[in-house]
């Protein structure tokens, strides 16, 4: 019943479905687009007024992929380009006629994000997007009335495949732009439900119930359920209170049979109570399954990133790998040695990296914490400490000209003893470099011992 | 390779054997009726809390921290806690010491199992059971993730390990107390590395140790089944398990100390005891220990506190004492707020402020107080998002119920009163004091993780078991506890 009402006054409760249009998809979006040639001859037919545009993943040209190819009608991409794949498609609709994007496809995994890009003919040189989750077997719908700039006359929709295919290719069966409907909103809610987000930095913080900002939030949808509920209990206890010994209706006798309705009793003590916490415990179970399955999917996510690996390799597959690795160098570049170190940080670096790779540092060595990479840093770094671990991202020129600069910094300046530095590169690590300065003079009878 | 390997045995020695001390303990200053559940909820606590005490005690002494010395000491106490329980039980003599840990000792649970009955306690458990399961896979799998322990407390927990000692070159932890950086240096002494995974465990026992106070607890007032129906409401509160599911965060530990001062709180006696209070005492400070936070939750178990034992030494003044105290902090309260009047209290170290604009104990924390109070992200927290499930809305239609039904009972509930001041302490600090964390849900969400558990254990009380008045006094029935107050 609150679904019904849901459906019927979402239009007017939402100001983005407040004036929906009736669909109309131009014709001429068809006409010879279609990227594999098997299919041009029975591309979809045109949409009539309130129809779906449905497009078949093999109406869709690979833009940039690895691999590709078509199975039918359905585009299949076993493998991504640097992990994009971009598959595109030039068509003309109003975007005012759609509400909702249903999305049909196999091999989608936790790994990867999917995305939708439109441009359109008003603002040609715009491309505009929005990520569409999906459930685990890779469908779902999407309301394309949350995203602001889902208007105008589309030109070009094209559809980014991010992240790892984890062995298995990913199948684009089908799109479909649909217009506003009881469909649409009931299977956009079920796919905002259940979708599955894995754990985030923001998950020890609160846990939503959606992945985006959804139609209506599980909670507030089941309060809700859970205040029909009541009131269907509390005016079901009072019409059997009021009736009772005024509703007597006569049996019926059809043959030998007599049949008749029991005398309505007014409820019993704690019946109602009974009736009101039963509905809300069922309710709050409803959710628990939502959760509990939230929890499955995540098992299973952790179980495949993580699962027979040694400490090590763990922490090489984890979100920071290359910054673990680059701790990891480190320290095996400095096994049984001691000093002092100082972090540095190039911009490309971002927080909460340093910190991070501080962390895998410990408890061998101990780096307060990572400055901004600049010449006073760096000069501070290297005749305050024996050892300079620089993080950055960069390529192996910008790393060439850090280690000039260091090695610039270390003939020029001078500490209170009178003398400068001689910078080492001990190691080029997957996310740094670690210089060694030594006192000029250290260095030079370091040299003359061969130490 | 890099990784070292871990000493499995100590592992799981350094986690049975605290838990095992623990439990004795919680069996000396609860009494011979607490349930086995309630004495292993208790249990991990109390062991933790003394592994603590060692290790500060070894560092007082500026010894450096050796895990068999640690452990023999751990192991000597609990044989002379178990023997002096023995000797206890004997000079009773009428239980044993097993007879305590045996099957929870209730009226409701002692009534006929029937197969419907088993069945459901089975389902039950079995679900139970399954997110206990899915937690632990994601603790023993996973890496590091929580961001306050690798960013905050965990690199000094590092250089404990590497020191042998509380000392740390690098201080990185501010908000945090001590408890879980101990527990988890404990741990990993134990497992003889940093590197292995069962420096989080603790988390999960602690997510276990809530669940089974919770059953413990109820199992008092109901039978075996509903008292596993509410430890399976509270082991599905999506934020609970996330917080045992991605450990290092001390917000459980604050949990778990408030649900289990509050349980004792509220369990049903004639007068308060001097052993209850004392417990109820150790884990209003090990709240605090564990994080900034406990120390706000410990002002509902305080004052409740306080009026049990107002109410027990004036039985007939207290009333009007408790009225009189409370309409002059009303208006205190009122006069702060409306900016009448501001306080400023010098003690020993620093000075407490409360003014409309400022509310400190210097120099631990001062907040500015936002001009206006934000109440959405409150609402949101509770009826929006999923973090508690159906709780609230369902904490509201009970506390309608009882309100309705037996006003008086909801009245005179102690545990209503913890949980609702926990409450209002979190609402008002977070609508005035830390409104931009509750904005963008940082912070308030996990302080009412603090209060849920025991919010649960109220709805399925109310729902299923009579009234406290109608309850029988577990601690009350002739039995051979040490009563070091005993009511006259």
């Amino acid at each position: 019943m609150l679904l019904w009402l849901f459906v019927s006054y979402l239009p007017v409760i939402r100001p983005e479905f407040a004036s929906v249009p009736t669909a109309s998809a131009s014709s001429s979006a068809f006409a010879g687009t279609s990227a594999n040639p098997a299919l041009t001859s029975r591309s979809s037919p045109a949409p009539t007024r309130g129809e779906a545009l449905r497009i078949a993943g093999a109406e869709f040209r690979p833009r940039l992929s690895s691999k590709s190819f078509y199975e039918g009608e359905t585009l299949v991409i076993a493998g991504l380009q640097r992990g994009e794949a971009v598959v595109a498609k030039a068509l003309t609709f109003d975007a005012a006629g759609y509400s909702f994007l249903k999305v049909s496809s196999s091999g989608f995994s936790p790994g990867l994000r999917l995305f939708l890009f439109w441009q359109t003919l008003e603002r040609p040189e715009g491309v505009f997007y929005a990520e569409v989750p999906l459930k685990a077997d890779g469908k779902g719908w999407f309301n394309l009335r949350r995203e602001a700039l889902w208007q105008g006359t589309l030109s070009k929709i094209e559809v980014g495949i991010y992240g790892d295919l984890r062995g298995r290719p990913f199948r684009l069966h089908r799109l479909e732009f649909a217009p506003y409907s009881a469909a649409g909103v009931v299977g956009t809610l079920w796919t905002e439900w259940t979708a599955f987000t894995p754990w985030q930095h923001a998950s020890i913080n609160a846990y939503r119930g959606s992945a985006q900002a959804p139609l209506v939030w599980p909670t507030s949808a089941f309060t809700a359920w859970l205040a029909l509920a009541l009131s269907l209990a509390g005016s079901y206890g009072f019409i059997r209170k009021r009736l009772h010994g005024k509703l007597r209706l006569p049996p019926c006798r059809i043959g030998p049979l007599k049949i008749g309705l029991p005398a309505l009793s007014p409820p019993g003590r704690g019946e109602l109570k009974r009736l009101c916490f039963a509905c809300a415990f069922a309710l709050w179970g409803g959710l628990i399954l939502l959760w509990m399955a939230q929890l499955w999917m995540q098992f299973e996510e952790s179980r495949y990133r993580f699962a027979g690996r040694d400490y090590h390799e763990k922490r090489m597959n984890d979100w920071d790998g290359p910054y673990y690795a680059t701790a990891y160098g480190v320290k095996t570049a400095l096994a049984k040695k001691s000093g002092a170190m100082s972090g540095l940080a190039t911009p490309d670096v971002v927080h909460p990296l340093p910190n991070r790779t501080r962390f895998h540092l410990l408890p061998e060595w101990a780096i307060a914490h990572f400055r901004a990479f600049d010449d006073p840093s760096l000069k501070q770094a290297l005749f305050n400490s024996r050892y300079t671990l620089i993080l950055t991202g960069a390529g192996p020129a910008q790393r060439q000209s850090y280690i000039d600069s260091a090695r610039a910094l270390g003939r020029a300046a001078r500490d209170a003893q009178g003398e400068g530095r001689n910078i080492r590169v001990l190691a080029d690590l997957p996310r740094g470099l670690l210089l060694e300065a030594l006192p000029s003079a250290a260095a030079s009878s370091e040299r003359d011992t061969g130490s | 390779m890099y990784t070292q390997s871990t000493n499995l045995l100590g592992a799981v020695l350094g986690i049975l054997l605290p838990w095992l001390q623990g439990a004795l303990l919680a069996r000396l200053l609860l009494g011979n009726r607490a349930n086995l559940p309630t004495l292993l909820g208790h249990g991990l606590m109390l062991g933790y809390i003394t592994v603590l005490a060692l290790l500060a005690f070894y560092h007082r002494l500026g010894r450096p921290f050796s895990y068999p010395e640690l452990l023999s000491i751990i192991g000597l106490i609990t044989a002379a806690l178990g023997l002096f329980l023995r000797f206890l039980a004997r000079a009773s003599s009428s239980r044993s010491v097993h007879a305590a840990f045996k099957s929870p000792d209730s009226g409701g649970a002692r009534q006929g199992f029937r197969v419907r009955a088993c069945s459901a306690l089975v389902l039950l458990l079995g679900l139970i059971l399954l997110q206990v399961g899915f937690v632990t896979s994601e603790v023993i799998l996973r890496p590091t993730y929580a961001w306050d322990a690798w960013s905050s407390w965990a690199p000094e927990t590092l250089q404990h390990f590497s020191s042998k000692s509380f000392s740390a070159v690098l201080d990185t932890s501010s908000n945090y107390g001590l408890m879980h950086k101990a527990i988890h240096l404990w741990t990993m002494l134990a497992a003889g590395t940093y590197q292995s995974q069962m420096a989080y465990v603790p988390w999960i026992l602690c997510y276990v140790a809530i669940l089974l106070a919770v059953y413990g607890s109820l199992a008092n007032f109901a039978s075996a089944p509903l008292a596993a129906f509410g430890a399976f409401l509270v082991s599905s509160l999506p934020l609970l398990t996330t917080h045992a599911a991605l450990p290092g965060y001390g917000d459980i530990w604050v949990a778990l100390c408030f649900t289990l001062g509050a349980l004792i709180l509220a369990e049903p006696a004639r007068a308060p005891r001097l052993k209850h209070t004392l417990l109820a005492g150790i884990y209003i400070v090990a709240g605090a220990v564990a994080k900034r936070a406990g120390l706000a939750l410990a002002l509902p178990l305080v004052t409740v506190l306080l009026m049990q034992w107002a109410l027990f030494i004036f039985p007939r003044r207290a009333a009007p004492l408790l009225g009189g105290v409370a309409v002059l902090l009303g208006v205190f309260l009122a006069g702060v707020a409306m900016g009448w009047f501001a306080v400023e209290l010098p003690f020993a170290i620093g000075k407490i402020v409360i003014s409309r604009h400022k509310l400190a104990i210097e120099p631990f924390f001062a907040y500015p107080l936002a001009p206006d109070m934000q109440i959405a992200p409150l609402l949101q927290a509770v009826f929006q998002f999923a973090s508690w499930g159906l709780l609230f809305p369902v904490l509201v239609l009970a506390l309608f119920y009882r309100g309705v039904s037996q006003a008086g009972a909801l009245l005179r509930d102690p545990q209503v009163g913890i949980f609702l001041l926990g409450l209002i302490v979190i609402f008002l600090f977070y609508a005035l004091a830390a409104p931009e964390s509750a904005a963008d849900h940082t912070g308030i969400d996990r302080a009412l993780l603090i209060v849920a558990p025991l919010a649960v254990h109220w709805i399925v009380r109310v729902v299923f078991a009579p009234a406290p008045e109608n309850t029988r006094d577990p601690a009350a029935d002739g039995a051979p506890t040490l009563i070091i107050w005993k009511e006259h």
